[in-house]
């Protein structure tokens, strides 16, 4: 094309190295103000920004997660393979872990549920025939005639057999929820993992130790903040037989200051059958021993959401050396390709730069990482270099058109590359902030943030271009050869001819429709929502889902769903109605698979009745009086404080909850569950007088409304993803036929794409939504730089052709647009591709998966753009090929 | 702006169809339906009937009425047309049955337990409120003070104002028939006992006694109390109205009754009169009867021979018909929750069920030991009843049901 016909481009260019110092100063500065705000970038996962808060669900878990819980719990799970949980030690590790747990960061202390937390509580006969509520477990057992005290309170106790304790009485559990606003998964994870599994399971040494008081260290004899004194040893245990003693204060742990009593146990986890040496204080005298043999005989399994997380910062590390090993393999790919560091270097800058502006910008909005975001990132990195590619390769085939002239090859390339790059930028950027639609706050900040982080391509890629290469050294003329000779080029000249012969023309179109039909039948098992029973984020073996299978195992349920009944007015919660409504609903619900088992106040008044008749099960119903009802909860609840009542009901009785124990949160099971939930509600006969039943809190409640959000937006943002695209592409050839033409590829990939995930069984959601949004217009820059260079060609071949044989002059152009920027399609493809691969090898199966679902999309991608667009222009002619585009103009 | 030619307008259309089908096209399932098993872990279960060799009625919470006829492999609900808890079922006959629950429900077959009809009991716990009249006078005072309090409010409303702000009729209406339910509620009625297809039994909360001498066409309540004027206070709370816990007629004339503080309760005469055979019962660990445990079964084997079961893991047993009754030891230490059921095979083998899961046995003559279910067995055990030597019924918590075979040497649980 001439360049008169993109003379303003060419000004352009001109004028970006007239004034090139400027220019780059003014880059250098903001991009050292991104730089800065990048450095202070922090990988945190904020809850509250997952949820869609304006949703009714949402409104309701924040109204009472407080007091009901919330979506973030812990599930402990204390199991034993022989006898069963009530022997002395096995309780004393019940409750030493339970202790433990309330002693995390975050934890709400008020709503740990165990039967060694002071919240589970029975009614007991005090003296003089008065009942009065206590704790199961005071404290740990002294003799085996207490840990049988405690199984009987445990067999008689409606609302904890079955429910804290397994009937098969070998597993208990700890269940603590965190406070959303002290989230620190990583932190969770670590004091776990440090204090509370492996303490109590293989490093247990059968002692119960605690920290010295940092006041009470001189009177111990220790240096302050050292120290461990030790209040129990059990009989038979490793401790016993090492000689250890009640009332010893262990000072130092192989040879070094012992800080923390926990390290006790790392130390001998550590050391297996090898034992740890203990420095200790007895009666004056210090003295050490030797505890070999260390090990409980329970399993804790662990699982919930802030574990599950925990879980996936830890493998988040992984994510760098995947990182580092993609960007040298695409470097050395680069350099293969162009002979030429400069190859290598010119996509890097751009890639670096735009990630600097991108992460600076993260910040600036207030915004952190997040672990399962970080393939949207490494996508706009490898967009970047796409273009770059593009822009790269076409500079040196004006440097060789202009006959080395470095300035007019500088120029020439920025001008003629202009349209597409901007136009395949801009479509891109628009298209991640379709996913602003959704009101859940981190896909909007997510939708923001990466629209700028593609629109920031266009500095280095467009404003920096000419400065960059009139910066650079002008290549050496036969490295600029070497790139359209060789297999690779005659490979793609060979497969051009192919694809635009009659046979290749025929057998792409019957391809392309073949696929289509093969993928609609698998296109309608895509599901919006988790679609796994365990969770999609790690795999089905990794140690976080082979908990979550034993504790579903044992327990039927660890996800909770929190329907709450909120009373119009106080005592509502004492009516008998509201009590049975809530009952009937919990058997309703239990009889769907996915639900496990539940919990509400009706379990409570049933038990409390049953013991307050000595324990007779004929009295273990529902008080048909509002005067009894409201007895027995001043009995149960006399003796403790609101804050610990706050759980079940609140303080005024007007209000409490039904929480459900789901099996899984796959996405049809929470719409299904979410159905029968409304279904019941609806049903006059389930109506209650002085209250009415509120969807929904819990981690269920809450990924059902961020599952309605993306469904209900989903439509919406498709159409506008694709809509977006279309009206970039009219505005860019004042065409209705080009928008349409160049979509197929797109469609065609996400065709494939959502038939991909939906035979491999992925589902919509919070985490898969960016990355398939981003997706959405991928490909459409390959589309951009062939239809554009077709057009260029065609102007190109101007006068070589008579108007009869216009469709032949098509043909070439198209023909030439293939080999051109259809080799570098395919090789930036190929690189793209490769590189992302290395994401399969991480031991998070989300990223593996999206890794492997971008590989396939961009494979599909370049597919149909260098087969499918290709024949579709031969076949349709259309004018906007053969006009000149409108920005041109 | 070009629309192109023919084709290419052709090809527009048929792309924007697939871009329509593309965008947003998510698969849809049929939903899993919701179980339907008989027999649910949630489940309680009171007692059980057995009817045969293989079959068997059982009743529990929330109005489950299960019945089998092949010994437990398969159940069919029943629907008791309540959702009142229903404790206790008894039969006069292969045919005709009674079952008794929660608020004074009484529930009557004809036809061998497939449906049950409702029998007006109206078995209320306070003298006064077994008068028609003096539950009309509840509702009438009651009615009365909210049209006051309606009319307060009228009066207090704006004459501008078109809202109502007086209570509505059917709103006093509903309200009141409450506050009548609330002070003159019914008995909860723990036990039946059928002697024949005409003559029933059945006892429950506050001393409540219910019978009828015409199959349950009418029934007349009344408080089964031996007050004496001269016992000091505490004694009058534990003989006042002491709640009754089971009921076992061996004929029409001679029948028990036991319950709270050690109450047995003995007739001879069909329950005109009865005399009071706990104090036997008594001994130097208990003198005194408020310290007397609460005696949740009376089984007999015949006229001489029976036992008691209750509170503290006791196990009570007679020889003579009642005269004389003994605390036995069980020999199990750990067994000091209550015993909710005994029963006595045919060949004089006693059995004890009860809290945790808990069981005694005693051979003939010899003394109690710890008995097993097999397996793990942790739940309540509310109801343990034979229907000869060798079929057996244990119902209980958890939705447990186990039956056996061959005289309690194994037990099978019960699965719907």
């Amino acid at each position: 094309m001439s360049r008169e016909s993109k003379k303003a481009l060419y000004l352009l260019g001109e004028r970006l190295i007239h004034y090139r110092t400027p220019v780059s100063v003014i880059v250098l500065l903001v991009t050292m103000w991104f730089g800065w705000h990048a450095s202070n970038l922090v990988m945190v996962t904020s809850f509250g920004e997952l949820l869609p808060k304006d949703h009714p669900f949402i409104k309701i878990h924040d109204k009472y997660a407080k007091n009901f819980g919330g979506a973030n719990n812990i599930v402990a799970m204390v199991d034993v393979e022989d006898g069963n949980l009530f022997s002395v030690e096995r309780l004393a590790l019940i409750y030493l872990i339970t202790e433990e747990i309330d002693k995390i960061y975050g934890v709400n202390h008020n709503q740990i549920d165990s039967i060694g937390h002071r919240t589970t509580r029975h009614l007991a006969v005090a003296a003089g025939g008065t009942l009065r509520s206590e704790p199961v477990m005071i404290g740990i057992p002294r003799s085996q005639t207490e840990a049988n005290k405690i199984r009987r309170i445990v067999h008689n106790s409606e609302n904890i057999y079955g429910i804290l304790i397994s009937l098969d009485d070998k597993a208990a559990l700890v269940r603590a929820n965190f406070i959303e606003g002290r989230l620190d998964y990583r932190r969770i994870f670590n004091d776990m993992n440090e204090r509370v599994i492996i303490p109590h399971t293989t490093g247990w040494i059968g002692a119960q130790m605690s920290n010295i008081d940092p006041d009470r260290a001189a009177a111990y004899d220790v240096e302050k903040g050292t120290g461990v004194i030790v209040k129990r040893v059990f009989p038979g245990s490793a401790a016993e037989i090492a000689g250890l003693k009640r009332g010893d204060v262990l000072t130092s742990l192989n040879g070094e200051t012992l800080l923390q009593r926990w390290d006790v146990g790392a130390a001998a986890a550590e050391a297996g059958d090898g034992g740890i040496e203990l420095g200790y204080k007895r009666d004056g005298e210090a003295g050490t021993l030797t505890v070999r043999g260390a090990g409980a005989d329970i399993d804790v399994w662990v699982a919930g959401e802030p574990r599950l997380y925990g879980w996936v910062y830890h493998y988040s590390g992984e994510i760098l050396w995947i990182f580092v090993s993609a960007t040298i393999f695409v470097w050395v790919l680069l350099y293969l390709y162009f002979h030429d560091w400069r190859g290598a270097l010119r996509p890097t800058i751009t890639g670096v730069l735009a990630a600097i502006w991108g992460l600076g910008f993260i910040d600036l909005i207030g915004l952190a990482l997040d672990p399962l975001a970080l393939v949207v990132p490494f996508f706009i990195t490898a967009r970047a270099v796409s273009h770059s590619v593009q822009m790269h390769d076409r500079y040196y085939e004006e440097y060789h058109r202009c006959n080395y002239n470095k300035h007019e090859a500088i120029v020439g390339s920025f001008a003629e590359l202009f349209v597409p790059t901007l136009s395949g930028i801009i479509t891109d950027a628009l298209g991640v902030l379709v996913i602003i639609l959704v009101p859940i706050v981190m896909l909007q900040k997510l939708a923001i943030t990466a629209s700028f982080w593609i629109l920031a391509i266009t500095v280095s890629e467009l404003l920096l271009n000419p400065i960059i290469y009139d910066l650079l050294k002008a290549p050496d003329a036969d490295i600029v050869h070497k790139r359209s000779e060789g297999h690779f080029y005659r490979l793609i000249e060979w497969f051009a001819s192919m694809t635009l012969s009659k046979r290749g023309r025929i057998i792409t179109v019957v391809f392309w429709i073949g696929v289509s039909v093969v993928c609609a039948t698998q296109w309608t098992k895509l599901t919006i929502g988790d679609p796994t029973a365990a969770s999609p984020l790690l795999y089905a073996d990794s140690p976080y889902n082979a908990s979550h299978t034993k504790i579903q195992g044992k327990f039927g349920g660890v996800e909770p769903l929190i329907i709450v009944a909120e009373g119009y007015d106080k005592n509502a919660m004492k009516d008998p109605q509201s009590l049975k409504a809530m009952e009937n609903f919990q058997r309703y619900l239990e009889r769907d698979v996915s639900v496990g088992y539940s919990f509400s106040l009706s379990d409570i008044i049933r038990a409390v009745n049953s013991v307050f008749h000595e324990l007779e099960p004929k009295w273990g119903i529902i008080p048909s009086s509002w005067i009894d009802i409201g007895g027995l909860f001043f009995i149960f609840f006399s003796g403790s404080p609101p804050t610990e009542t706050a759980k079940f009901v609140t303080t005024d009785y007007q209000t409490a909850h039904v929480t459900f124990f789901c099996r899984d949160h796959k996405g049809e099971n929470i719409a299904r569950i979410i159905a029968r939930c409304e279904e019941f509600i609806a049903d006059e006969n389930n109506q209650m007088d002085k209250a009415s039943f509120k969807l929904a809190g819990g981690l269920i409640g809450v990924l059902a409304a961020a599952n309605q959000e993306l469904l209900k937006n989903d439509i919406w943002m498709n159409a506008l993803g694709f809509g977006t695209i279309y009206l970039v592409l009219l505005f860019t050839y004042r065409s209705f036929v080009s928008g349409l033409i160049m979509l197929l590829p797109l469609i065609a990939s996400n065709f494939v794409i959502n038939a991909y995930m939906g035979w491999k069984g992925m589902g919509i959601n919070i985490n898969t939504l960016p990355v398939v949004t981003v997706g959405v217009g991928f490909g459409i820059d390959y589309g951009l730089y062939i239809v554009s260079r077709s057009i260029e060609s065609y102007f190109d071949l101007e006068g070589q052709y008579s108007e009869d044989q216009n469709d032949e002059r098509v043909m070439q152009a198209v023909y030439k647009a293939m080999i051109t920027a259809g080799k570098n399609v395919t090789f930036v493809s190929a690189t793209m591709i490769f590189s992302t691969l290395f994401w399969t090898v991480s031991r998070i199966r989300f990223d593996a998966e999206m890794g492997l679902l971008l590989a396939i999309w961009m494979t599909i991608s370049w597919a149909a753009s260098l087969t499918l667009l290709p024949v579709v222009l031969t076949i349709v002619k259309p004018k906007f090929i053969q006009r000149r585009p409108a920005i041109d103009a | 702006m070009n629309f192109g030619n023919l084709a290419a307008r052709r090809f527009a259309l048929v792309v924007a169809a697939v871009a329509i089908l593309a965008s947003g096209c998510h698969g849809s399932q049929e939903w899993e339906p919701l179980t339907t098993q008989k027999i649910y872990v949630q489940d309680k279960f009171y007692d059980v009937a057995p009817l045969g060799p293989t079959r068997a009625i059982v009743v529990g919470y929330g109005g489950k009425i299960l019945e089998t006829s092949d010994s437990g492999l398969s159940w069919n609900a029943i629907d008791a047309g309540t959702d009142f808890a229903l404790f206790s079922i008894d039969f006069a006959s292969d045919k005709v049955g009674w079952i008794v629950g929660q608020e004074g429900l009484i529930l009557k077959t004809t036809d061998g337990g497939e449906s049950w009809q409702r029998q007006r009991g109206e078995v209320y716990m306070g003298d006064d409120c077994r008068s028609p009249a003096h539950r009309e006078g509840v509702f009438e005072e009651c009615r009365q003070e909210k049209e006051a309090t309606s009319e307060i409010l009228r009066s207090l409303q704006s004459k501008s104002s078109k809202e109502d702000l007086g209570i509505p009729p059917e709103r006093i209406e509903k309200e009141c028939r409450q506050a009548v339910r609330e002070k003159c509620s019914e008995a909860y009625l723990f036990a039946v006992s059928v002697i024949d297809e005409n003559n029933v039994v059945a006892i429950g909360d506050r001393s409540v006694l219910t019978r009828t001498r015409d199959g349950g066409r009418t029934w007349t309540t009344e408080t089964l109390t031996f007050i004496d004027p001269d016992m000091s206070p505490d004694w009058l709370l534990a003989f006042e109205d002491p709640v009754l816990y089971d009921v076992e007629f061996l004929d029409s004339r001679n029948g028990y009754v036991v319950g709270e503080f050690g109450k047995i309760y003995h007739t001879l005469d069909g329950g005109e009169s009865w005399t009071q055979q706990h104090k036997s019962l008594m001994d130097e660990t208990i003198f005194d009867v408020l310290d007397m445990p609460t005696l949740f079964d009376v089984e007999f084997l015949d006229e001489k021979n029976g036992m008691v079961v209750g509170l503290d893991g006791r196990v009570g047993i007679t020889t003579d018909g009642g005269q004389d009754w003994n605390f036995v030891p069980t020999n199990v230490d750990d067994f000091t929750d209550p015993f909710y059921a005994g029963a006595i095979q045919e060949n004089g083998v006693l059995w004890a069920v009860g809290a945790s899961g808990q069981i005694v046995i005693s051979e003939p003559g010899a003394e109690f030991q710890r008995g097993s279910l097999g397996g793990s067995v942790n739940s309540w055990l509310r109801r343990i009843r034979f229907y000869d030597q060798d079929h057996g019924w244990v119902v209980g918590g958890f939705g447990l049901i186990m039956n056996t075979k061959d005289g309690g040497k194994t037990w099978y649980r019960r699965f719907g």
